[in-house]
């Protein structure tokens, strides 16, 4: 691992990192949505940044700088994964990033707005939710704990899901 | 390049974000996504709300500060861990932990609440109350019509003679009778069963009748219906499209029959669902002349021991001496009331700048050791205070308590606003928080509700109402706060109201009762049409 540059000490890249790294996990997620192998590609984009902070121009903003790295990293699990035939293939993943900035820009206003639309879903719903995505429990476990199917559950989390961006959609006009 | 998405794309796309895309599907949304620009657009919003509720951790722990501020601390966040993991990683190597609490293991029992039920008969022993909550069990209604919101959504209306059974969340059996299902946001999905068949994804409206011999007609009011009977060798699921019915029975098979069914606003406003002010059991309008009032002459409403009056020395601890006067002062038309208030724009209480506190006492205690429910509504006004608008100052604060005279510190139900967030408040500082901000610079309507149990999770709810939200005939399904983990056994027989502002507050309209439409204000010819 090369050094950092002198002008780029470790707290201010951490502090710089730390400020970028759920928009770089969201970037990646768009194309890796499994939110494990999404954070292994961030480990990987933070190690890559670090060796290469020292071209590192504070005059530009480090998001979108790091989201380059993020792409390399994208490009190298898809390549790597590519045999498994889960993900999206390389072409359209480059596509996807052509839209990407654009969904990053809005990303503040959509977490408020989100955070409004959950706070009026029926508890139910908020709590599959929060089960699937904040507890990290599997449709498995939630179709155990609910006494429904797997398929039910995952039925339940494209409705909630749906039901997210329909409200989403109502409160801002992103679907214009 | 097309802006029409082919149909398969939704779920294709969910798939892929869940994780369960066969290679064949991987590649069919390849194919899509490379082709069409509104799919790729679509796409991305979609990943956008998968990746925010996954990575944004305080979207839960806001929802959840809503529900217990004093829930035990989570484990360390992903983002934590993360954190630490790049430090670590300038060093040695990266880790990534996930840590964090599982849900409760108990789920809550109630699976849905009684929204109101007019002129009803049950075959019950303990019948259901309006507004009660309700766990997995049967219901049996002999005649009238009755409202039933499942937690998942649904909303069922039951005529005469209806029995059926709540069985766990989103699902329900119909043992007879008549039922109208409207489950317009089609959240979780509702699996209803019949002596012949399971529905399996209901249409957002629809009606069922179920015969004594189990003989069960389905009418499609809105949208599609899909069902596999639950006899016979056929279990092949079978649609019935909107505006057509079917009759299924175990003997005669299934055949098609005339739509004969209204719809649910219908049924809901056959039973006109208007307000019902006379089962109030405490009232105060401050229905006075103007001008100031000694707080021995505010004796008026209903159900109270005495006039209100200023906190003794024994229920004042902070501060520990009376700020306020002895005078309620009494305005007109200083309110905007946009709700259908009899005399709302008439005497209403103003409280002074700085802090104020008045207690009355009740003639009916709120008994929370009891099978209770109850509802409150309370009007409030902030007017702009002169200069420079700059929020609600950090001692900001309007609370609506009930206390109990024997021990004024002791077990209390509060409702309130500080820093512009709905707030409950209980004993021992346990505290329920919205994170949603109330609307400022207008009149706000609260409604709080109270579901006190003699075994079993007390529940407290609050809400806040803008000028611009008018009140349905019945509760909202959802509520700004809601408590959890609760458990209170106290008798509390005072209200008190307390305000702190560095300018004049006005307030109104105070009434408790055991019903919704005994206390939220509402129009006598409200529909449930929608």
């Amino acid at each position: 691992m090369s050094a950092p540059s002198p002008n780029v000490s470790h707290e201010e890249f951490m502090r710089l990192f730390i400020q970028s790294e759920r928009e770089l996990l969201r970037y990646i997620m768009a194309t890796v949505p499994s939110a494990p192998d999404a954070r292994d590609i961030l480990q990987m984009t933070a190690v890559a940044l670090w060796k290469k902070i020292t071209d590192y121009n504070r005059d530009v903003p480090f998001t979108p700088w790091a989201c380059r790295f993020a792409s390399n990293e994208i490009r190298g699990f898809l390549r790597r994964e590519r045999r498994h035939r889960r993900w999206l293939d390389e072409d359209v993943a480059d596509l996807l990033r052509i839209h990407q900035e654009q969904a990053l820009l809005g990303q503040n206003e959509l977490s408020r707005t989100l955070l409004d639309c959950l706070s009026r879903m029926p508890m139910s719903q908020r709590q599959l939710l929060q089960g699937y995505y904040f507890d990290n429990q599997s449709a498995e476990t939630l179709a155990s704990r609910l006494r429904r199917s797997v398929e039910a559950v995952y039925k339940a989390l494209q409705r909630a899901r749906k039901a997210l961006h329909d409200c989403v959609d109502r409160k801002t006009e992103w679907a214009a | 390049m097309s802006a029409q998405l082919p149909g398969e794309f939704e779920g294709l796309a969910a798939d892929y974000l869940d994780g369960r895309s066969t290679p064949e599907k991987v590649e069919r949304l390849s194919a899509i996504l490379r082709e069409n620009t509104a799919a790729r657009e679509r796409y991305l919003r979609m990943a956008a709300v998968h990746s925010t509720l996954a990575t944004e951790d305080w979207l839960w722990t806001e929802q959840a500060a809503s529900t217990a501020s004093t829930a035990a601390p989570r484990g360390f966040s992903w983002r934590m861990w993360t954190a630490l993991g790049m430090a670590a990683a300038l060093v040695v190597a990266m880790v990534s932990v996930s840590h964090r609490s599982p849900l409760p293991s108990n789920p809550p029992v109630a699976l849905g609440t009684l929204l109101f039920s007019q002129d009803c008969v049950w075959r019950m022993p303990n019948p259901p109350r309006e507004g009660e909550r309700l766990g997995a069990g049967v219901l049996k209604l002999q005649s009238g019509t009755a409202l039933v919101r499942l937690d998942s959504g649904a909303e069922i209306a039951l005529r005469g003679q209806t029995e059926i059974t709540l069985e766990r969340q989103g699902e329900i059996r119909l043992l007879r009778g008549d039922i109208v299902v409207r489950d317009t946001q089609e959240l979780a999905g509702l699996s209803l069963h019949t002596p012949p068949l399971t529905v399996t994804d209901v249409a957002p409206e629809f009606a069922v009748r179920v015969e004594p011999d189990g003989t069960t007609d389905l009418h499609v009011l809105v949208g599609s219906l899909s069902y596999v009977t639950t006899t016979g060798v056929d279990q092949t699921a079978r649609t019935i499209a909107e505006g057509e019915a079917e009759r299924v029975s175990h003997t005669a098979g299934q055949r098609s029959i005339p739509l004969k069914s209204e719809r649910f606003a219908a049924v809901v406003n056959a039973a006109r669902p208007g307000p019902r002010a006379d089962l109030m059991t405490a009232y105060e309008g401050f229905y006075y002349p103007p001008g100031p009032l000694s707080l021995a002459d505010g004796t008026r409403g209903k159900g109270w021991l005495g006039p209100w009056r200023l906190r003794n020395a024994e229920e004042r601890q902070s501060p520990s001496e009376e700020p306020s006067t002895p005078v309620l002062n009494i305005v007109h038309g200083q309110m905007n009331v946009t709700w259908p208030v009899p005399g709302g724009r008439l005497g209403m209480l103003e409280l002074p700048a700085g802090a104020t506190y008045l207690v009355r006492e009740l003639a009916l205690p709120l008994v929370l050791n009891e099978d209770r429910i109850t509802y409150l509504s309370f009007m409030v006004r902030d007017p702009a205070m002169p200069g420079p608008n700059l929020g609600a100052g950090r001692g900001d604060n309007i609370r609506l308590t009930f206390r109990a005279s024997h021990d004024y510190f002791g077990e209390h139900v509060s409702f309130g606003i500080h820093g512009q967030r709905a707030q409950i408040l209980t004993a021992a500082g346990v505290g329920f928080f919205s994170p949603l901000l109330v609307p400022t610079d207008q009149t706000t309507l609260w409604v709080g509700k109270i579901v006190s149990r003699r075994n079993g999770e007390d529940e407290v709810h609050f809400r806040v109402y803008g000028e611009a939200e008018s009140l349905d005939y019945a509760e909202p399904q959802a509520w700004h706060v809601v408590t959890r983990g609760l458990d209170l056994r106290a008798r509390l027989d005072l209200v008190l109201i307390s305000s702190n502002r560095d300018a004049p507050r006005i307030v109104d309209e105070l009434r408790i009762g055991p019903t919704w439409r005994s206390v939220a204000p509402m129009s006598a010819l409200i529909t449930a049409a929608r």
